[in-house]
């Protein structure tokens, strides 16, 4: 996964981030306890298994669509932050 | 008989009120050239071709084939794509001038709602609140797809979903 944080009369800031180190089990599991810890489980009820499981989808994702973009925000003071997978 | 790719140059120009000097400058090209193609009597370069299809506000593939594609169209079922192979694109323009895009697979925003998560916790946009992201999901299973849903807020954001 790749970050893009480009703002105008500044240097651009490039972040790479493997996406297994990303989209793991233990990221899963650790993901999955922050959003208990700060979610009810009234607004999301998600289990350790859904999250599991959107991990994997995520990695199949990544091999399927290299280099996806899947966020690209442009304000109108010219800074830009874009994410791809 | 169907229009030859100078004419459809020549008429969208017009439409955008632009000269055959202005486009000729934009582009990089002699007004000769333009005035050229649209007299089809030489054709744009292929590498040319996104640059003018952006000018004038098509699509390459609308340009190259004079067909302006439907905003929605509905599929018969034995052309249909694999809901799973599709992409989900939101647009949103904020009246600032704020652009965000997201765009992502089906399989995972079909995963997402099934886990109960909402479309405006990815888009961060609170005119995605009142969408029923499950019809617009039952709607492209049934072979709806193109632009499902145009939403300008009062305050002048306007955000589409688009299903390819």
């Amino acid at each position: 996964m790749k970050i893009t944080i480009q703002s105008p009369g500044e240097k651009t800031i490039k972040i790479a981030i493997p996406t297994r180190m990303l989209f793991n089990g233990l990221t899963a599991k650790l993901g999955f306890a922050s959003i208990r810890k700060y979610v009810s489980t009234e607004e999301l009820n998600l289990s350790s298994a859904d999250l599991k499981r959107l991990v994997k989808e995520i990695r199949k994702t990544k091999n399927k669509y290299p280099h996806l973009e899947l966020v690209n925000v442009e304000s109108s003071d010219g800074s830009k932050i874009i994410i791809k997978l | 008989m169907s229009k030859s790719i100078g004419n459809r140059i020549s008429q969208l120009r017009r439409e955008k009120g632009i000269t055959q000097e202005d486009m000729a400058e934009r582009l990089g090209v002699t007004p000769q050239a333009v005035s050229k193609w649209e007299n089809d009597i030489s054709y744009p370069d292929i590498l040319l071709l996104p640059k003018i299809s952006k000018l004038l506000g098509v699509t390459v593939d609308e340009l190259l084939s004079g067909e302006s594609k439907k905003d929605t169209e509905f599929l018969p079922e034995g052309k249909r794509k694999n809901i799973d192979d599709m992409m989900f694109r939101i647009y949103v323009n904020s009246a600032a001038g704020d652009k965000v895009r997201v765009n992502l697979p089906m399989a995972l925003v079909k995963m997402g709602l099934e886990m109960g998560m909402n479309m405006p916790q990815v888009s961060g946009n609170d005119a995605l609140k009142e969408i029923n992201f499950e019809q617009l999901i039952y709607m492209v299973e049934s072979g709806l797809i193109g632009k499902l849903v145009e939403v300008e807020s009062a305050d002048g954001d306007t955000v589409e979903i688009v299903v390819e």
